[in-house]
This record gives C-alpha cells, structure tokens and sequence, in this order.
C-alpha cells in the first residue's frame, strides 16, 4: 500500500480512537466518557523490528494505536505524556497474523443460497462475507491472542466458493476487533471439508447434491469462474446496448466473483491434498487469478511441483502422530509412507522455504489450536530459523494480505501491534506474556494460569531432623501428588503417615498432616517451598505455633530428584529419512532417465504383420524405437540388455481402468456430467500404478464410472512412475468421453431416465441440445454486434465436439439393444463411437459394430454379476474379431490390469485366436481404439519405445514381467525391485524403532485416537449418511477379510456399488 | 479306439444334451497321457495308462496300458488314445459360493447368507441349485467338485462338498457336512480410509464379536455335555451341528487375513480342542510356525488378487502360496472370486508356480489338499487306484491359459463339456457363419422400425 493510502487509512482508525462518540452505532455511554488514552513506551526491551532485525535494549513509542519510533533507548526520546512500561526482560515481536482462520459459515451459506441472486448450486456462495456472521467470540480472540497473534484473516469455511473473508484486530471493544484492509479475498475448495480433508458431497443433510467427486468440484470452479466472466461480460454489453438485450438477472453470487476472475481480489484455496495444491495452481493459470493457497501439511510429499507455482502457501502444522505399533501384529497394516510421514511432516515449512516457496504459518487444521507452540518448536527443531519462524508469522501473512505497510515488522507508522515473550520467543522455556493489538496491551496470559503449569520440580526422600533428635523421611511424589512422612520407631518398625490435601506447583505447595507424623500434635497445616537442594517446611498446628523445618536429600539413598520434564528434541525422535516422489512406498528418489537401449536377442512380439521375430535386437533411443532387426550394431552409450530366453512385447494397453483417479469416479449426481474431466484427477502416486507397470502395463484408458448415461471426459496416461503427474496425458490420444448405457445408469432412484428407452430419449435430447448450442454461438460470431454473447457451457462444448468428431465416445454398454440403439443414434447425429465397453453382447451384434466402425473392448470372460451380463460368453473377443471389429481386452479392474497378458491368452483359449493375434488385443488393438495407435502398442521403428520384457511366454501365467519400459525409460525391473526390498524392511524398522517407547506402550493406544475427539453427535439419518453407514459396513468387512478396497468395485460395477439404489 | 478330439466341441449341443452323465457300464482305457496324480510326492507319469471301472480307478501305470493282475485290460473297454494330452484328477473349487448364488444382482437368486449372527444349522447342499447356469461353465475350466461356503454373520454355517453333475442336491452331495465356517472378527484397527470408526470404537467392537463367539461356544458345549447325560433335553438345531465340530471330529473353517486374526482363531480353537483350517490367510507366513505347530492348513483365498496393504510387495498374493509352502504349511488354493470366475481355479495355481510354488503342490493345492481338508481324501483329489475316477485329459499343460480341459470323467461318468455360453456361441456363430444364411444386424435405420434387424428370439432374460 503507498504511503498516502496509509496516512489516509490511519486518519480513518485516528478519527475513530479519538472519538469513541464516532462510532455511529455505538450506544450512548452510561456515565462519564472513558479517557481511552493510548500513548505508551516500552523502554529497555529486546525489539526484533523485523525478522531479521535485532535491537537490544529498545524502546517503542506507540501513540493511538500506531508506532511513532522504534529504536535504542539512547535514540528515541520520550515524550511526557506517554505511559513508561519497563521492558526489561520482554522479547518483543510484530504482532502475529493469522492467515487463515476459517468460521462456520453452513448456516449463512444455506440462507444465502434461498436469496434472489443466488447461485443454483448450493456449493457456490461468493456473495457471502464472513463479516456477515457473528463476530468470532471473545473466546477465540483471547486463546489466539495468548498464541501471540494479534491479527487474523478469517474466512467463511462452508461450500466450495464459500465467499469472502475479512482481516480482524483481535482485540476486544469495537475499536479492537474492526476489520482493517479492503477484505482479505475469496475462499474456494475442492469439495472437501476444511476440516479434515475428508470429500463431502454436498449438504449431507439432503438428497445428494452436485458434485459427489473432486472431479465435479474441479468442473463446477471451472464453470463458475466461466460464468463470473460471462456476466461481467453481458452485463457491460447490456449496459452499452439496453435495447435489444434481455436486462440481466439478479446474479450476486457471480457478481461477487467479478473482481476475482480479472485478478483483482485474492483468491485462497483450501487445499486439504498436496494435490489439491498442484489443482489450484493449475486453475490459477488457466484463469490468471491472484491465488495462494491454505496447505495441507502434506506439501512435502510433492515438494518441487508445489513450490514451482511461485504461490504464497499457508502451511499448517499438524503433524500425524506416530501409528500405533504396540504389537508387531499392528505394524502389519503401518507403511512406510506412514511412518516416513511421521518422521518427515515437521519439516514440511522448512523444507518449502528451502525450496523457495513463501510460507506463513496458521494455527487452522490443528487438532486443539493450544498445540501450536509445542508444534512451532518442532518446526524449529525440523530446521526454521527463528528469523524464519518470524517471517512466517509477520512480514509474509502481511505481504500476503496486502498490508505490508500496515503489518508485519515494527517501525514508524505501522499499527502498534506487537507480540511480548519472556524470553526468546521459540525458546523452550519461553512464553508469550502480552500481545498490543492496535495500541491497546493485553494479558495473554490466565488469571491462575502461570507459573504453576509445571509439576513439583525436586521429588523423592528427603530427611528432616526433629527437635528431639529424632528423624522422619519425606517422601515426595509429584506424579501422584502424595507426601508422605516415614519414621523408625525403636523397635526398628516403620510407620508411615499420609499428608492430604496436598498441593504441589513448581517451587512449592502445602498439605495437612497429623502432627505426630512431625513431633506435634493435632491436625498441622504445612506449607513447602524449594531452596536449592533442600526443601523448607512451615508448619503451623491448631494451637498456632509456627514451627519450620529443613529437609535435606538422603544421600544414603539415591535422590531421585525429577528431571525437568522437556520433551525430547524432535529431530532426534524424528530421523532423517529419503524423500521420495510418489511418497509412498514405491517412490524413487529421482525422476528415472531416458536411456539408450538395446534389447539383444529377444522373441519379439511385434504386434505388427512381422508377427514374432526370433533372436531379434530393438534399439530405443530418445524414447523412439529407432531399429528392430537381427545383429543391429550397438549404439555408443547404449545399455546391452541381454534378452536370451526373453520375449519381448509392446508395453500392454489397458483399454477401460480407474486407477488413479483421485476421488470418486463417478459423478453419479446427474444424468449428464460431459464437463467432469478425469484429466483434473489424475493420481500419479497410486500404487495401482506401480503394479499394473509390473505386470507389462504401459498405457491406461482412464474411465469416467457407468452412472451416468453421459458420464466425464477421460484421460490416457503413460504409466510415467516417479515423474510429475504433468507428464502424463499421452499427447496423442483422442480427447474422448464415457457414455453407458443399461442397469447402471438408470440406478440411481428417482432420476431420468429409468429405462433403456428413456436413455435413447435423453441421449438424442442432449445431442440436439449441444447441435443447437452451436448454431448459436455462430449465429453470434456472424452478427453478434452488440449483442449478449451466448454463455459457454462446458457441459455442451463436450457433447458439441463429439458432434465434431473432436471427441470420440466409449460407451459402457451390454445387452446388443442398447449397442443398435447407440449406433443408430450415431450414424443419425453422423458421428463414430470409438469404442463400445464391456459390449458383453457384442458378439450377438458384431457385424452392426464393424459396419458401423465401433470398436469393441471387453472383458475376456467376466459375466453372472448382473442380468445384462448373462449372456456373456468368452468366445465373444474372437467372434467379433472374425467380424472385422477391432477388439481389446480391458481390465476395469485394478487387479485384472495386472495380468492382462493372461487376459490374451485367453483368446487363444476361447477363440483359437493366433498367439500374436491374442496379443493384438492388449497392445495395439486398444491402441488404436483410444487414438494412439500411431504412438504405441506395436514394436517398430518410429514408434514409442513403450515395453516389456518377459521371462518368457507371455501368454503363459509361468512367465514373469521382469522390466517394463515406457517411452526409453525403465519404469519396472524385478531385479531392482526384489533388490530393494530388504532396505526398505530396514527403513521400516528403524522408523519403527524410533518410535517405539515402551513406557507410552500402555498410555497410547487408550489415548483417543484423534478421530474420537469430535465425538460422532447423532445426526439425521440422511441419504449420504445412510451410505456412508452401509459403506462403512461394507468396507469393515472388507477389511476384516484382507481385502484391499481397491479391488471392492468389481470388474463391470465401474464403481457404481457407491450409488443410491 | 476313439479319437480324443472327435468328441469335443463339436458345437452341436443343445440344451437338452445338457443332462447328468449316466453311471459307467463299461471300462474305459486311456493310454499315453501324461498323468499328473497330485499324490504328494508322486513322479509324473509320461506315457501313462489309467483304467476306469465301475466309477473308479482301477490300473494306473506307465507304458503298455495293463489290468489290475497284469494281464491285459479288458475287451470290452472304451480304449482311449490320449497321446499329447495331460491327465489330471478333477479340480475342486474350495471356499465357493457356486450353486447358491446366479446373479448378485439380483436378491431372488442369492441364497449364500442366512438371518442372523449364528447359523451353524445351515448347510450348503442343501439349497444348490444344480441346474444353475454356472455349474456347466465351471465344468469347462476343470472344476468336477466344489467345496460351497454359506455365507455372513459370525458362523456362517456348514460347508458341504458337492459333485458338479447330478439330478438332484441329493445326488451332488458328497460330503454334506464337511466343516462349520466362522469369520473371525479383525483384530487391528481399519484404517481411516476403510471406516469413520476410530480404533477405540472398533476395538469395542472386536470385543463384542469376540465375547458373542465364546458365549455361542460355551453355551454348545454346556449343550453337548446336557445332552450326553439327558437325550429328552429339547433340540437345539443349532448346537446339535456343532457336536462333532466342538470335540474335533469335523472341522472349523475360519476366515482369517491377518496374522493377528489367524493367530488369535488359531489359539481359541486349539484351547478348545477343536480343528481349525484357515481360510484366506494373507497374513499367514508371519505366524507360519503356529500352523505348523497346529499343524493347521490354509486355504489361500485367491492368488490372483491385490496385495492386502498399498505397501506390500506387488506379488504378495502371487507368492503367498510358495512362502507358506516353503515353511511347511499345508496349502489349498481357492479364487476367493465370484463362483462365477471358477473355472479360473487353475489360473490361479499357475500364478502361484510363477511365483515359487513347485508344480505339483500347486496342482496338489486345488485336488488333493481341498480333498482332504473335508475328508474326502479316501476318494477324491489324486489319481490312484481304488479313488474315484475323477479325472480331466487336457490339450496342453493343465497350467497354461491356453490349455482347454477336452474331457471329463466324474466317478466314472464322461461330462459333458458344454454350458449355456457354448450354446450361445453355437447359436451365433449360425448368424454369421456361411451355412447360417449370412443374417446381418442392421445399421441406422432412420425412421420406423429396424428394417433389417430380426431379433429372432427375446433377451434371454429381463425379469429385474
């Protein structure tokens, strides 16, 4: 902010302080007018005016709320008026800023949503302002305050544009908790609970509402933000020509996003996943917004791609705690991710500082808010700097807000906040003592509060000698609160005597004893105190005599005086342990590199009309297979890989999978959802991923579930293990899109349509829909001269370009009606469906499908779940093959795309297909299906060196994948893998070591998990309750049985078992 | 002598011919197969002769086919020329639902779960459907006997062996009894992903199912003892099943995944002396020394499968069955898949001897182990004279993809290899074929009624 917005923004809060009467709404005083005098120094204190800015022995002069000068004693000059404070001691800081404090704002969003103006969708509320809700509670600002914090940036927390936050003082009276600053922007999510991360689909209250996935929350952002743009648009179009023009419709949800979308207004994502991190940047790009991000803590599991958005990110500091190994029996179930995690996520800040990201720091997604400066010290122990620590809570949640001339450091002019430890601020035995919001000091620390936070710190026996020469043994335990008096009577029998009402703080504490336990009588009230080694007592019985006594160490016996209790230093509890990327257990440390390669020697299968080739050599270089052919000369620097024995074959293709699609896979909350995109979802850390590459797998067709008869836009990947998820979408590929037909989609209850008839109606309705959305957007670039530009409906753009044929359809599909009808409907719209999936009757229909020029991708024999599969029969892939139809086998299944040579082989089975021929059917056959076919899935010079090498056969379950390679890179070696296995059980071990203590053995595993503390209220039974409820049934059982839930949807469920019947 | 592949496939079958073999009247001779007998240390037999007799085996040997005394079989004999072909016993499917369930999707056709947590009274056989659809299609993958599970609740009821050819349930049933199921409660805490239930909360629960189990246990035993001292005690239909499971004459088969889970099943049940057979055990290998102490087996729930964690190995169900073999732990090898995928049995072996398991064992894992893990290992799962002639001729090496089983004896009788799936391709391999009429479907048909497609027969069935 320049210099002449703050004097003007200053004379603004100075017109309000002087003048308390100015506060248009305030009532009438009762009684005399408060002085409200703020003209303070702070004299002879230690002041970082900065984070990197050190003055001992310092003075601030603070006058109505802001800060005339800063500097040593010597330099700064105080004048009469102001009130003297000694600063002796007192470590002082900019006040802190909270970036990202999120409010309840469920009840707003839903009233907002019924107002004229709102958005249909209840998720989108911009409009709301979280100064709209009621003011954050005493409560808060006093537990934020004793955190050092003396602003915060609040924020609606409900929905997924979940409207506009505001920048609060957190001091009390009017004057001290006013907003300051022009807002603090807008908030939006992916869908998931700002809480805990966790999806939700809607109001959970209701009937499901859309989106259900994160794929859903990914196209709503897009389509709104599309909007936003579309109604500042018209309506400036509307404003020049009024006539002729339909005036606008109430519209304050988008209006509310004007600013945004041209990047004049913050915007903040929730991002709950690291990958969400990486979604956010992405739209930030495509739409130029002025983003940051609210992290997740996880940011380190991707720490390069995330620090490379050059966004501001705030960066919580919930760390996992360490999983419960009490017995080996339960560290079956614990990753190495898992612990890798524990050991790595307090070093999460430090590290994106190292990688050059700007962080601030917030107190949000922490389990109990009061754990942020045990969390703080971890981060410094974990590697933050305290001038780093200092930025993190000052200079850039300032920057990041806009009020770097406001917040942030302590100097001439800025706001008189300021934080006051005890010591040096991230010190172990430091504590925040007071914290000045706005000119005004407040006590952060609780009446009763300091300094009895810490247990009796001297324990054990003491020895105190009595008048009469006899002596009594103090035995003190702080733990359990007891003291007890031992004497020896003469006949060398021990007696021992109790003290109740016992109280022990730090240095000292009383109790009441019976006097004969200390040579008196009666009933002796005593109090305790600690002097050095010793312990002084002061007695004082009935009859008021006041007798003191010393105890000293037994030295014959060991003094086990208590440790002060400090935790451990984390770092030494946390060990250092290799980063890899994906995170999980299969990540590599570095991004693998293209290599230069011949494979000499091998059977190879060249999915072309060579067939095999015998004892032939294939050269890769630049990931091209540049030569196939037999003694080829070995390129300079090329890897000799000897293949005697092995059979080599295109990298196998899977025609129809939903691994790695973070999220649902189905968008199941409408009938037509072309604007999802399973491009937005892509998981490249998957494990499915890593498993399918060890079963040859080189190329995936990732599908949108069968909910909907028009489901979301698909993606093809290139299995790239290890490299960033950018790198995946295969280029090549033909955009296409899910269709489905049949039992699922007329599932869920109470939607259109609930026939097979209803699904040829709406399919036809929805293609004259996209034909009509056309022809008027020519229409406009025709003669569009000062008129309303058409909207862009990314719903209809989809449907448009498989009118196009830009876009191609795979259709779920079963019974041989339903493939007709979507034939017909096809060659009546003039366009060729790609590829029909699962086609279990395709077999019944195979020459309307080759003359029509669909391919068809199917299971090898997978039939019986369901009444359109009945007639499934595994001579079905042949059949339609004799037929012309190009053919696939696919998996739809994580564990089927494992073995999808098998699911060849099959062919051979069930058919007499050739062998290379069987093959044909999960490497260039799906190829061609999904557009790549010129790319990959055949062995030939030019071609993508997309491979796999086998044992031997691979049609034979006897053989093993033993390297796949994608694109001139290893990506899969049994070797390695079998070689890596023993370091990683090592890792594991010693990750576990680290955290096993015996002593917590006991105490942990009762500890509420953390899951317990928000105590599950009941709540009414709703829709998605009620299948959460039967999911979680499911799904216990599932794991009661070992079953990994990736495997629960079943092969042809496309993940529909989610669904509401 | 017959040519073995005259008879296969001939693609004439109708339903109709989809009857149960008739009992063996006449001896039938195979010679010059290579013989797979799943007898546990048992060489291969290249060239090998078997002779089949009144529904059972009754010469076994290499080289010149021979009598029972030596001489030569006799005259009467179907003589059989197998040359190229592998003989194996039949397979058995173990763990399975097939017969009790058609459809999933359908409710009508399921009848694997009865009401309720307890229901040892229930017994497979009972409700098979022998005309079910998936029966003839498990047959084509080698499948001669099933081991069917009922399913749910906390005893889930008693697993019967069933021959897969017959007119009845009663005629199916081989061993009506054969074990009572339970699913063992987990032992360790789902993850966050699996449940919005914490550790405590599920550890209760845990608690819970364990306190019912040992209350139904200790009640059937008071049972047992009330009943040996008064026969006039009221049934308890429930109990009753388990009298001979509760002193150990039959056993427990007990769904377990973990090592906590089959530790903790196996402990329970060795303190009450009964005999536990684990089925699923994933977890197995980390307590390998207990099933061998127990001398426990495992039935391995499915080779082809995901590992059980995103950090196991990415071949840990391939090599489960070798690492429990290779601590001395007696394997069975189910698909732990819908019973419609049972014809796959074998795929699933051939995955474990990819991954370490020697040949034979997996061979032996889903014959002779699944025999006798239900005390039919007097007459079913190897081949050895006096056993049942029970037996499959393969094109190739029973293990590969590729390999079709061409014939099939059960107790003696020949099956038919054929199923509702090789009727529909029969059916439609008509439609296109040339002595089919050349009917073609027809294309886009842009107004009225599809001009050229004759659907000449309705959907087979759309009852929902």
């Amino acid at each position: 902010m320049p210099p002449a917005v703050n004097a003007s923004f200053r004379a603004l809060i100075l017109s309000f302080l002087v003048a308390p009467s100015a506060f248009a709404q305030s009532p009438p005083v009762n009684g005399i007018r408060p002085s409200d005098v703020r003209w303070d120094a702070i004299e002879h204190a230690t002041v970082y005016s900065s984070p990197e800015v050190r003055i001992d022995d310092a003075t601030i002069l603070m006058r109505d709320g802001w800060i005339d000068a800063v500097g040593p004693v010597a330099q700064v000059t105080i004048p009469a008026g102001a009130t003297i404070h000694d600063g002796r001691g007192m470590f002082i800081y900019a006040g802190f800023i909270e970036p990202a404090l999120l409010v309840d704002s469920a009840a707003l969003a839903r009233t907002a949503t019924s107002q004229v103006g709102a958005h249909w969708n209840p998720n989108v509320t911009p409009q709301i302002v979280v100064t709209d809700l009621p003011p954050i509670s005493t409560g808060l600002r006093q537990e934020l305050r004793a955190l050092g914090f003396a602003v915060a940036a609040a924020y609606p927390d409900s929905g997924i544009f979940r409207g506009r936050g505001a920048i609060l003082l957190l001091g009390e009276t009017p004057a001290g908790t006013r907003t300051i600053g022009e807002g603090a922007g807008q908030f939006v999510s992916f869908g998931r609970r700002a809480s805990d991360g966790r999806p939700r689909g809607g109001d959970e209250e209701r009937a499901p509402i859309y989106p259900n996935s994160l794929m859903g929350a990914v196209a709503l952002l897009r389509q709104t933000m599309l909007d936003a743009r579309w109604r500042a648009d018209s309506t400036a179009v509307w404003k020049s020509h009024p006539v002729g023009n339909d005036p606008p419709v109430a519209a304050t949800a988008l209006d509310a996003l004007a600013l945004a979308i041209d990047g004049k207004e913050r915007v903040l994502f929730d991002a709950t996943t690291e990958s969400d991190a990486l979604r956010a940047g992405g739209l930030a790009k495509e739409f130029g917004l002025n983003a940051s991000i609210l992290g997740s803590g996880n940011e380190f599991r991707n720490l390069n791609e995330i620090a490379a958005l050059r966004l501001p990110i705030i960066v919580p500091l919930e760390f996992p705690s360490a999983p419960d190994l009490s017995s080996p029996r339960l560290s079956e179930g614990v990753s190495l991710a898992d612990l890798k995690s524990w050991a790595v996520a307090p070093s999460n800040a430090a590290r994106l500082l190292c990688a050059g990201a700007s962080i601030s720091l917030t107190t949000t997604r922490l389990k109990s808010r009061n754990e942020f400066p045990s969390r703080v010290r971890e981060a410094r122990d974990a590697g933050l700097s305290e001038s780093q620590l200092i930025a993190a809570l000052t200079t850039a949640p300032a920057s990041l807000l806009g009020l770097s001339d406001t917040l942030g450091t302590i100097a001439p002019g800025r706001m008189a906040n300021l934080t006051i430890s005890n010591g040096p601020i991230f010190g172990d035995e430091s504590r925040i003592t007071k914290v000045w919001v706005a000119g005004r000091e407040y006590d952060t620390t609780t009446p009763g509060d300091a300094p009895f936070e810490s247990e009796f710190s001297r324990a054990g026996r003491f020895s105190i000698a009595l008048s009469d020469g006899t002596q009594r043994i103090l035995v003190i335990d702080p733990k359990k609160r007891t003291i007890n008096f031992e004497s020896t009577k003469a006949d060398g029998s021990k007696q021992s005597t109790g003290a109740t009402h016992v109280a022990l703080d730090r240095w000292r504490g009383g109790f009441l004893v019976e006097g004969d336990a200390l040579g008196l009588s009666g009933p002796v009230r005593c109090s305790l105190r600690i002097d050095g080694d010793r312990i002084q007592i002061e007695s004082k019985s009935g009859n008021g005599l006041l007798v003191a006594f010393t105890a000293t160490p037994v030295v014959d016996e060991v003094a086990t005086a208590v440790e002060p209790v400090k935790p451990a230093s984390n770092r030494a509890l946390r060990p250092e342990v290799p980063v890899t990327f994906p995170f999980g257990d299969f990540g590599l440390a570095s991004i693998p590199a293209r290599e230069t390669v011949i494979f000499r020697g091998a059977t190879v299968w060249t999915s072309t009309d060579d067939g095999i080739l015998l004892d032939s050599d294939v050269i890769v270089q630049d990931g091209i297979i540049t030569q196939v052919g037999k003694d080829l000369a070995v390129p300079s620097n090329a890897r000799v890989i000897d293949c005697a024995g092995r059979h080599l074959t295109p990298g196998l293709i899977d025609c129809h999978s939903h691994t790695g699609v973070d999220g649902s896979v189905n968008e199941w909350t409408e009938a037509c959802t072309s604007e999802v995109r399973i491009n937005d979802v892509i998981d490249a850390t998957d494990v499915g991923w890593y498993r399918e590459l060890a079963g040859g797998v080189t190329c995936v067709n990732q599908l949108h579930g069968s909910a909907n008869p028009i489901g979301g836009q698909n993606s093809v990947v290139k299995l790239k293990w290890g490299s960033p998820v950018a790198e995946w979408p295969a280029g090549a590929a033909k955009p296409g899109i899910k269709f489905a037909l049949g039992e699922n989609v007329v599932r869920p209850a109470g939607r259109y349509p609930q026939t097979r008839m209803g699904v040829e109606a709406f399919l036809r309705d929805h293609f004259r829909s996209a034909q009509e959305y056309r022809r008027t957007q020519k229409d406009f670039a025709a003669n569009g001269d000062g008129r309303i530009p058409p909207r862009i409906d990314l719903e209809l753009e989809a449907l448009a370009e498989i009118l196009e044929g830009k876009r191609v359809i795979h259709c779920h599909s079963y019974r041989q009606d339903e493939i007709l009808m979507l034939i017909r409907l096809a060659d009546e719209f003039g366009f060729r469906v790609a590829t029909f999936q699962h086609v279990l009757e395709g077999y019944k229909v195979a020459d309307a499908i080759a003359k029509h020029g669909a391919g068809a991708s199917c299971f090898s024999d997978w039939w019986a779940y369901k009444m359109e599969v009945m007639d499934a029969i595994p001579w079905a892939g042949a059949m339609m093959q004799s037929q012309g139809v190009v053919v696939s086998f696919n998996s739809d299944s994580d564990e089927l795309a494992r073995h999808l040579n098998l699911e060849a082989a099959k062919a051979v089975k069930y058919g007499n297909l050739p062998p290379t021929r069987a093959l044909e059917f999960v490497t260039i056959n799906p190829a061609k299906q999904i557009g790549v076919g010129e790319r990959t899935g055949s062995i030939a010079a030019g071609k993508d060196a997309d491979l796999a090498l086998w044992s031997g056969d691979p049609l034979s379950p006897l053989s093993l994948c033993e390297q796949t390679w994608v694109e001139g890179t290893k990506r899969f070696d049994r070797i390695e893998d079998l070689a890596v296995r023993d370091s990683r059980e090592a890792l594991r071990q010693q990750l576990i070591t680290a955290i096993y203590k015996p002593k917590e053995a006991e105490k942990d595993p009762k500890k509420p998990v953390p899951e317990a503390a928000d105590a599950p209220a009941p709540k009414p039974a709703g829709l998605r309750e009620r299948m959460l409820a039967s999911k979680d049934e499911i799904f216990l059982d599932l794991w009661r049985r070992g079953i990994d839930i990736r495997s629960a949807s079943q092969a042809g469920d496309c993940g529909c078992s989610e669904i509401a019947r | 002598m017959t040519n073995l592949l005259s008879i296969v496939m001939s693609g004439i079958f109708a339903q109709s011919t989809l009857v149960p073999a008739p009992s063996q009247t006449a001896p039938i001779v195979i010679e010059h197969a290579t013989i797979h007998t799943a007898v546990r240390g048992a060489p291969v037999l290249q060239d090998g002769f078997i002779i089949l007799d009144g529904g059972k085996i009754v010469a076994l040997g290499e080289g010149e086919a021979r009598a029972a005394g030596g001489g030569p079989p006799p005259l009467n004999a179907q003589r059989i020329d197998a040359k190229g072909t592998h003989l194996t016993p039949g397979f058995i499917s173990t763990a399975t639902t097939l017969g009790l369930i058609e459809t999933g999707a359908v409710r009508a056709t399921d009848d694997r779960t009865e009401h309720g947590a307890f229901h040892p009274e229930v017994s497979a056989w009972v409700a098979i459907n022998p005309d079910s659809d998936l029966i003839p299609v498990a047959r084509l993958g080698g499948v001669l006997l099933a081991l069917v599970f009922p399913q749910g609740g906390s005893v889930s009821g008693e697993a019967s062996l069933i021959r897969l050819s017959g007119w009845t349930t009663e005629e199916l049933a081989v061993v009506p009894d054969a074990g009572t199921i339970i699913r063992w409660p987990a032992t360790e805490p789902a993850p966050r992903w699996y449940t919005t239930k914490n550790a405590a909360e599920q550890e209760k629960e845990r608690r819970l199912a364990m306190q019912a189990i040992d209350k139904f246990f200790d009640e059937a035993k008071e049972y047992s003892r009330a009943r040996k001292a008064d026969q006039l005690l009221p049934l308890d239909l429930r109990f009753e099943r388990l009298l001979d499971v509760l002193d150990g004459t039959r056993p427990l088969f007990i769904e377990a995944a973990s090592a906590g889970q089959i530790e903790s099943a196996i402990l329970w049940a060795v303190d009450r002396a009964m005999r536990p057979i684990i089925v699923g055990g994933q977890g197995a290998p980390a307590v390998s020394d207990l099933l061998v102490a127990q001398n426990v087996p495992v039935i391995v729930s499915g080779v082809l499968r995901l590992p059980r964690f995103a950090h196991d190995e990415y071949d840990a169900a391939y090599t489960l069955p070798a690492r429990l073999a290779a601590k001395g732990v007696e394997v069975a090898i189910a698909t732990g898949d819908e019973s419609s995928n049972d014809r796959n049995l074998v795929h699933h072996a051939a995955m474990a001897v990819a991954y370490g398991l020697p040949r034979e064992e997996a061979l032996g894992a889903i014959t002779r182990v699944p025999a006798e893990l239900c005390g039919a290992g007097g007459q079913y799962g190897v081949v050895a004279i006096g056993k049942s002639a029970t037996i499959l001729l393969h094109d190739g090496d029973p293990l590969e993809v590729k390999t079709s089983v061409r014939r099939a004896w059960l107790d003696g009788r020949e099956i038919e290899l054929a199923s509702h799936q090789t009727q529909l391709k029969s059916k439609y391999e008509k439609k296109y074929g040339p002595q089919g009429g050349g009917a073609t479907t027809g294309g886009a048909v842009p107004a009225g009624p599809p001009a050229q497609s004759k659907p000449s027969h309705p959907p087979a069935s759309t009852s929902r």
